[in-house]
């Protein structure tokens, strides 16, 4: 084939292509998906995929669904929110105080999980006379409560406002002195053990305080004073953040160990797309060159080929590859996973690639070819692979599917690349977790859906490729 | 007269336009006579013979004129009707080749059965009588009636047809390139057939076929179309010897005579037309050697020459 | 050549596959239960090392430990059979598997120890969920199928064709465990797990079966009916354009009886195929939604077996997958010699 030709049929390929309107859904599918692969580090953070199977992302609140649906909820939940030091007010109350405010805009039916105060680092030479720290927060409705009173602050310090009995007992003193709620002293005792500090933090006061607060929206602030006593002392608060634990997370919420699903999604586009592209064109060539040199080799090679073949064609895929994932000990990396889905993706095509090279060979003009004398090799690649690859290509196209939907199929079994972030791994993960039975929709349904959008959208391609490359379909 | 039609149109409705496979068609056949209709591949020949059985596959359909089976009108009739009262009964066909015309899973009893099952009220032993004396006519064992389309010939095949087509005792047969696809004494033995059972039946055929050298022998009347239309309607023996229109003309000489001398063989310059987008004036002005202005402008009239011969050119003087 | 006889040919060349894929993967079972029973032994022998008798002739004898050590593998490795050869435990191993004998498993599942036992006992309840989810479909999809290849290009059509599209990208397990979100979690009308009751009796365990039942094979039916309709389809219209249809509707044959009839009965030799190749096409996806569901058949013993590292059980399961996989394509090829009389007389 000229240039000029290849020019030309890649023009009319263009111009019929712009008629097939499931392809131009498929292109543009694949071109976001495309796009969140390359740019998944941009996207999300560049550590996720080293984080993603290490560890418990201790900074994110665990099982918590994504914050949009509050947009559909009638119960506001509170998101999570970080805020670095940047974003805090930072006063001088003078005599070696600072100030750190942050205003908090409470609309939520639900208050955040915790408040946690973490990053300090401070160095100080009398281990008795650290910097001291006072928490104070101010409600929409004028009070103030002392959270934390004169707590020395060392650099390992973490606060969890929740959960610190400190603030618990403060809190529970303060609420009992502003509703004037008699108590029992036996049913002090239960009630300080059972309450939860932070819906009373964010409640409103009245007699249901202890066992059930009413949400207070409006203006919060959150005052953070620390005082350095000596002038040897350093206070570096650059690290320093407040996080809002909240009940709610992000794009796509979070997973047990407090996972960012949205960053696993964005990050498992690269293992799917790398995979089912890999084994689709490993195994389209393959099968490609396996059913040619069968036609064309003919005779006892074709028939042990042939036999051969259907030998592959009757094993049942999974089976055999999950017993292989076993042999590997469920350590199968992403490169085992290729060749274990191409050793059983080439049978189909090669069965096809076979008849039709045998069609063409027997067609007149290549005949007439091999009668003026040309080259097999020259029949081969002039006459049969050009006939073929378009077949080929809807063929890639539509293996896609097949490829990334096995690997997940492994993936979910736990025989997948246990070091790599995958949308079959994080299924694993939900099933193990009991996702389901627990209502974690958020968990479960996006890794399924970008499964089956990769899938849709090489389908789609597979399909308008397939009617444009291979007319006769046309009429079907 | 058998059989009257007038200005017939089937056009197809395709996504790329209309497609005009029989573009006005008129012409009569007569009880008894075998019409030949001629003409390259593609020019609405085939069309009008499903036309005529109402079986024009979607998305074609009828759209014009009127088919006149003695004093049915066949275009109106409704679907239900049509179907228990006209096919198979008063009018059936042999289609081309046969090669795929029989189910492959039914056996040939059974497939012959099924006009009978839907058209009469005949015991099923009087039908397998008629089947039989039916198969002996054109020359097969009736013991074929166990067997499966896979297992005859092309030949027998055709001549299961042929012997299907005739059992209701039918006004008029088409016949749509019954020889095309066998191989030349098979041919030879089914043209030989059928004017056996013209002879012995009295039958109604219309005969369609490209092949213009069969209806020699076959054919009473010859009528030749061209890309829609009719473009010469005659006695067959005169269209043979004196072919008015250039394009009958030329699609004679197209054939070997074996007898003459022949310098070269003559051959039709350039293609049929598309039917999507028919040339004005005379469609076949752009392959006519005589083409003048008014064939590019005007759609020629019919000329009646000597009382039953029809042409539609305008270079022959009325 | 006739069927029977081509019938021969192809059992016997299944045996052969079966036989040679069992030799094969018993290469890779010994691989792995020979590193398993290394690990085993080195396990007995530090816990039996924990035992004061032997604590106290460790610390007053160390030769006369090490060699009690030495004594001690060598009686487990007999145990294990790890002095025999390499080849003779894979043949031996590849002739046991043949004669369905698997070994025991580590801990019981569904109250059996041995492997062939608890196979037979999964196998009814796969074959229960799997046949009566293909009945339904291939009935919808054929109803379906028709309907669109008789309105070819209509809206009928094109829905199905994009909802064939939709379905097939669908992971079934994963739709499995959406299923269980929306019917067991929100809805509460289906129990998450459908591992039946085993203390009810009679119709009352049936009717906690069937309920059980009802969420894999709604699964099952929704992910796979799209397909097979639009199979279905593809092989109706193919058929539609055969001379022989329009031969029966020239012959007068009503519109029902060409399609159900003539179209259908020429259509059914591909369509069966398709429906077993499909079925087993969906074998994989079919096992993992078993174990989504903890539907106590094949799928389930996979899922204990990757679990719970159970090498007998995942040997003995996959043996008798790829045997009923092997027998199921021999089946197609009967049902298939039955319905074409191309086949059935010669070939």
């Amino acid at each position: 084939m000229r240039l000029e030709d290849v020019r030309e049929s890649v023009k009319d390929f263009a111009h019929e292509f712009r008629y097939q309107k499931g392809g131009i859904i498929g292109l543009i599918l694949l071109i976001i998906l495309v796009s969140a692969a390359v740019l998944a580090p941009q996207i999300t953070s560049p550590d996720v995929a080293k984080r993603w199977s290490k560890e418990f992302w201790v900074e994110n609140p665990p099982n918590v669904p994504p914050t949009w649906i509050n947009y559909f909820s009638s119960k506001k939940l509170a998101p999570h929110q970080v805020y670095s030091i940047n974003d805090l007010e930072i006063l001088d109350g003078g005599d070696g105080e600072k100030i750190l405010r942050i205003v908090y805009e409470s609309n939520y039916d639900v208050p955040p999980k915790d408040i946690v105060l973490q990053g300090f680092k401070v160095s100080s030479h009398d281990v008795k006379n650290k910097p001291r720290m006072t928490v104070v927060l101010k409600r929409p409705d004028g009070l103030e409560v002392k959270l934390i009173e004169d707590r020395m602050i060392s650099s390992n310090t973490v606060i969890q406002i929740a959960t610190n009995t400190e603030v618990k007992n403060n809190v529970f003193k303060w609420s009992k002195e502003v509703s004037d709620i008699e108590l029992k002293p036996v049913e002090e005792i239960k009630l300080q053990a059972l309450m939860d500090t932070m819906k009373i933090l964010f409640g409103k006061i009245d007699e249901n305080i202890f066992k059930q607060p009413t949400p207070l929206h409006g203006k919060y602030v959150l005052e953070i004073r620390i005082k350095t006593v000596d002038d040897g002392d350093v206070l570096d608060l650059s690290g320093f953040s407040v996080i809002f634990s909240g009940r709610t997370f992000g794009l796509m919420g979070t997973d047990s160990k407090g996972r960012d699903i949205w960053a696993g999604l964005v990050w498992g586009t690269r293992v799917s797309l790398a995979v089912g592209i890999a084994v689709a064109v490993l195994s389209v060539l393959i099968g490609i060159v396996y059913g040619v040199a069968s036609a064309y080799f003919g005779g006892w090679k074709d028939e042990t080929m042939q036999r051969f073949n259907e030998f592959m064609f009757s094993l049942p895929v999974l089976p055999i590859l999950i017993l292989l994932g076993a042999y590997f000990k469920g350590h199968v990396d992403l490169f085992q996973i290729v060749l274990l889905l191409v050793l059983f993706g080439w049978v189909g095509v090669a069965k096809v690639a076979r008849s039709m090279a045998l069609q063409i060979k027997e067609q007149t003009f290549v005949e007439a070819a091999r009668a003026l004398g040309a080259g097999s090799g020259r029949i081969v690649f002039k006459h049969i692979m050009p006939q073929i690859m378009p077949y080929a290509f809807s063929q890639m196209a539509l293996s896609v599917p097949y490829a990334v939907m096995t690997e997940a199929a492994l993936s979910f079994l736990g025989l997948g690349d246990p070091t790599a972030v995958t949308w079959g791994q994080m299924l694993y993960d939900a099933q193990n977790a009991g996702a389901t039975i627990n209502g974690y929709w958020w968990w479960v349904v996006p890794p399924g859906l970008a499964i089956a959008l990769v899938g849709l959208a090489f389908v789609l391609l597979g399909v308008a490729l397939d009617r444009i490359l291979n007319p006769r379909m046309r009429t079907l | 007269m058998l059989m009257k039609v007038t200005d017939l149109k089937t056009h197809f409705f395709t996504t790329r336009g209309v497609v005009r496979g029989v573009d006005g068609v008129t012409f009569t056949l007569g009880k008894g006579e075998v019409l030949g209709l001629a003409g390259e591949s593609g020019c609405g020949k085939s069309t009008l013979g499903y036309s005529l059985m109402r079986l024009v596959p979607p998305p074609g359909r009828i759209v014009e004129g009127s088919i006149q089976l003695g004093d049915l009108e066949l275009t109106s009739m409704d679907e239900s009707t049509f179907r228990r009262e006209i096919r198979w009964k008063r009018i059936s066909m042999i289609f081309q080749g046969a090669m795929n015309a029989l189910n492959p899973v039914y056996t040939i009893g059974y497939q012959m059965m099924e006009p009978f099952k839907y058209h009469t009220e005949i015991s099923e032993e009087d039908a397998r009588e008629r089947i039989a004396r039916q198969l002996e006519l054109v020359g097969l064992d009736p013991e074929i009636t166990s067997r499966y389309p896979h297992e005859l010939s092309g030949g027998m095949k055709q001549r299961v047809m042929i012997a299907m087509s005739l059992l209701l005792h039918p006004d008029l047969v088409i016949a749509d390139e019954p020889t095309t696809a066998l191989d030349v004494i098979v041919q030879a033995q089914i043209i030989n057939l059928l004017k056996k059972l013209k002879k012995e039946l009295v039958l109604s055929l219309i005969f369609i076929t490209h092949d213009l050298s069969i209806l020699a022998e076959i054919s009473d009347r010859i009528a030749v179309m061209y890309a829609g239309k009719m473009i010469e309607i005659g006695d067959s023996k005169r269209i043979y010897e004196d072919p008015k229109h250039p394009y009958t003309q030329k699609l004679l000489s197209a054939i070997p005579k074996v007898h003459e001398k022949v310098e070269r063989l003559e051959f039709i310059p350039g293609a049929p037309p598309n039917l999507a987008n028919p040339p004005a004036g005379c469609r076949f002005h752009p392959r006519c050697p005589y083409a003048t202005k008014i064939c590019m402008e005007k759609e020629p009239e019919r000329t009646v020459l000597d009382g039953s011969r029809e042409v539609f050119c305008h270079n022959i003087p009325g | 050549m006739s069927f029977a006889r081509y019938l021969g040919i192809r059992i016997f060349n299944a045996l052969l596959v079966l036989a040679f894929v069992t030799f094969v993967v018993s290469i890779l079972f010994v691989k792995v239960a020979e590193d398993d029973a290394r690990t085993r032994i080195a396990e007995i022998i530090n816990g039996e090392a924990r035992n004061p008798a032997i604590l106290r002739l460790k610390a007053s004898d160390p030769e006369a430990f090490e060699k009690w050590k030495r004594n001690r593998e060598e009686q487990l490795r007999r145990e294990f059979e790890l002095d025999k050869p390499f080849w003779e435990r894979v043949i031996s191993k590849t002739k046991n598997t043949l004669l369905l004998d698997f070994g025991n498993a580590r801990s019981p599942v569904f109250g059996e120890i041995k492997v062939s036992k608890i196979i037979e006992k999964a196998i009814p309840r796969t074959v229960l969920l799997f046949t009566t989810a293909q009945i339904i479909i291939t009935f919808i999809g054929l109803l379906l199928g028709i309907k669109a290849a008789q309105k070819a290009g209509k809206a009928v059509d094109k829905v199905l064709s994009v909802l064939a599209m939709l379905t097939a990208s669908l992971p079934m397990w994963w739709v499995g465990m959406v299923f269980i979100l929306i019917f067991a979690f929100q809805l509460g009308i289906f129990p998450a797990s459908s591992l039946p009751n085993p203390n009810l009796e009679g119709i009352q365990y049936y009717r906690d079966l069937l309920w059980r039942m009802m969420l894999p094979l709604v699964t099952v039916v929704f992910v796979s009916f799209g397909g097979w309709a639009y199979t279905t389809r593809n092989i109706m219209i193919t058929t539609m354009h055969e001379d022989f249809i329009t031969v029966a509707r020239a012959k007068g044959v009503p519109e029902r009886k060409v399609i159900y009839g003539h179209a259908l009965r020429a259509a059914s030799p591909p369509i069966v195929t398709n429906v077993i190749i499909g079925l087993l096409g969906s074998l994989g996806g079919a096992i993992i939604t078993e174990a989504v569901f903890n539907w106590p058949g094949m799928g389930r013993l996979y899922w204990v077996a990757l679990q719970q590292s159970e090498v007998n059980l995942l040997m003995g399961v996959t043996y008798v997958t790829v045997a009923l996989f092997l027998a199921s394509m021999i089946i197609a090829d009967v049902i298939y010699g039955y319905l074409d009389p191309r086949v059935r007389v010669g070939r």
